[in-house]
């Protein structure tokens, strides 16, 4: 890298810490720490969210499968309006009215203390690796840019645990407040960097007869082939993303559900989704994708080669097409992707581990003076958690899989525990178990034994052995699984009375 | 399982391009209307928020418009 960029990269990390930092000084309770006192309005929360949803894994992700098959990618994106209904016409209101603060609390209040373990385990598997993966690619990208020692191991390790500490310094200190101050600023710098890069693009290729002309009709579809290929099927995708992650990153995600909780009144909230879903979840597919797209055109008219570039796409467009100065800028967009997701996740984290842990079966009891500072040690606890899991992915050659793979195990029975749940009455304590429980044991099994997912392929060829077989597809089994268990459990036990479901599920709201 | 490999060849071999936005279709469809209906169970969609019901069915037609969109410029 260039000095210049050195010092933007630099001066982008200092300067978000420092926002950061100072923006959370007025922190003195639980409630501030972890709902920013209640006081946001739609603008401000949903800018925020853009910057927590766009992971740093996004640019890289994204803009690599984007430069293989075209507009087809923007599916990750485009998938996810399906759930507004149900976010707005059930779960919003279910929030406000039952006064839980936690994901795993709201279980505990509908199907009791069991299901309140298991949901709070997983959930904390689900964040925590949410963490190290975006560390991980972090790692990735900075080593890629400025290597900190000759063995790339030590230089990505390193570059990760350094933007662990930065996240870790401001979210400790400002808790709630801090995540949303500096993933306001850090949304906005995404999105301009992204689409600042579409533009210079699209510009170049005007010598060369247009963006349009150079961009083949194979990559304009919205969907790849329904079953074909393997590591890219239209129904893969829509299980694995469309529907178990969008769900459990919507619904199941505490930090995303901290931030709605975080609005002014319930009506924030729901401005604050719409505008996300509606308008700035379109511009930031732009943004993430649009790398790869004016690669894959760069290189019909001939000005491009990214044959063996992988997921260092996005890295090597914007080396091409900005000078320095500006790459130092694009890569600190790169970096503020990364922060705002973490910085979110480690706060949740720490709230998941008081309100569901601490403050029930540790100690209760304590002032709200001793929780908060619980949640300053778990906010660090969970920076060096997410740290220690950056070396487990290493062992993925392939980031998009090794996403896939994860969120695939995770999310399908804490989606559809969480979904029954709000929308049926009838679904039981055992029915919640049988799914959580149950599920992921059937989901771990298929892991061994792929054979179990055959009936569920849609036709995509397994491309693999173990769990490296079936890696997206695996969600739509795990989804059909999770459902069977909960329904056949609920259907042999007895369901709650409605005086017990009150302001829990659909249909009992006062 | 013949069967079901049999078919899984024919949807190989046929509708690869529409398929996947019919799915689309189908399946958004269930959930639009499953918080359609949750919605007016929670008492969302009353009379001073009627609005929000047609928001969300807007916004659903917008993605799926710009999905069949892109979706035919790939047939050309």
């Amino acid at each position: 890298m260039a000095t210049i960029d050195i010092v933007i990269l630099v001066g982008y990390f200092s300067l978000v810490t420092l926002f950061g930092f100072l923006s959370g000084r007025g922190t003195k309770t639980t409630n501030e720490y972890f709902f920013a006192g209640q006081r946001y309005g739609w603008f401000v929360i949903a800018m925020s969210c853009v910057a927590t949803v766009v992971g740093s894994y996004s640019f890289v992700k994204y803009s690599g499968r984007a430069y293989k098959y075209g507009f087809a990618v923007t599916q990750n994106y485009l998938n996810d309006w399906m759930w507004v209904g149900i976010f707005i016409g059930a779960w919003l209101p279910i929030l406000w009215m039952s006064g839980v603060a936690s994901v795993p609390e709201y279980f505990h209040k509908r199907f009791g203390p069991k299901v309140r373990a298991a949901v709070t385990t997983l959930l904390v598997l689900y964040m925590v690796g949410y963490i190290g993966i975006n560390f991980r690619t972090l790692g990735i990208v900075l080593h890629k840019l400025q290597p900190l020692t000759d063995d790339p191991y030590m230089s990505q390790l390193g570059w990760s645990s350094i933007v662990a500490a930065l996240c870790a310094v401001y979210v400790t200190s400002g808790g709630q407040v801090s995540v949303i101050i500096t993933d306001l600023f850090q949304g906005a710098i995404l999105l301009v960097a992204g689409l600042v890069l579409v533009g210079i693009g699209i510009s170049m290729l005007q010598e060369h007869g247009g963006f349009w002309a150079n961009f083949g009709p194979e990559h304009r579809s919205a969907f790849t082939p329904l079953n074909k290929p393997p590591d890219f099927a239209a129904a893969g995708l829509f299980w694995q993303d469309g529907i178990a992650n969008t769900a459990a990153f919507f619904f199941v995600n505490q930090g995303l559900m901290m931030r709605f909780l975080s609005a002014k009144n319930q009506a924030e909230g729901r401005k604050a989704l719409v505008a996300v879903m509606l308008i700035l979840m379109p511009l930031a597919a732009i943004s993430v994708c649009g790398g790869g797209w004016i690669a894959r055109a760069l290189e019909t008219a001939g000005v491009f080669n990214g044959a063996g570039t992988g997921d260092e796409i996005f890295i090597e467009i914007t080396r091409l097409l900005t000078k320095p100065g500006l790459f130092g800028l694009i890569m600190a967009a790169l970096t503020a992707a990364l922060m705002s997701t973490a910085d979110t996740l480690i706060n949740a984290t720490a709230a998941v581990t008081v309100n569901d842990v601490w403050r029930p079966y540790v100690r209760p009891g304590q002032s709200d003076a001793y929780y908060l500072k619980v949640a300053r040690w778990a906010s660090i606890a969970t920076a060096v958690c997410g740290i220690l899991l950056v070396p487990v992915f290493m062992g993925f050659t392939n980031l998009f899989d090794a996403h896939g793979t994860f969120t695939a195990v995770i999310t399908p029975p804490l989606v559809v525990a969480l979904i029954l749940g709000l929308l049926w009455r009838r679904y039981t304590t055992a029915g919640a178990l049988a799914t959580l429980v149950g599920g992921t044991l059937v989901i771990l099994l298929s892991m061994k034994f792929s054979w179990f997912i055959d009936p569920f392929s849609h036709g995509i060829d397994p491309s693999g052995e173990g769990a490296l077989a079936y890696k997206y597809i695996r969600a739509f089994f795990g989804i059909v699984v999770c459902c069977g268990l909960g329904v056949i459990a609920s259907a042999l036990t007895k369901p709650k009375s409605a005086a017990e479901l009150k302001n829990l599920v659909v249909g009992e709201i006062e | 399982m013949e069967t079901l490999t049999g078919f899984y060849d024919w949807l190989g071999a046929t509708g690869q391009h529409w398929l996947p936005l019919v799915y689309q279709y189908a399946i958004g469809l269930v959930l639009i209307l499953l918080g359609t209906w949750a919605g007016f169970k929670t008492g969302v969609w009353s009379k001073s928020n009627w609005r929000w019901l047609g928001v969300v069915w807007f916004g659903w037609f917008v993605f799926m418009t710009i999905q069949t969109t892109l979706q035919f410029m790939g047939a050309g």
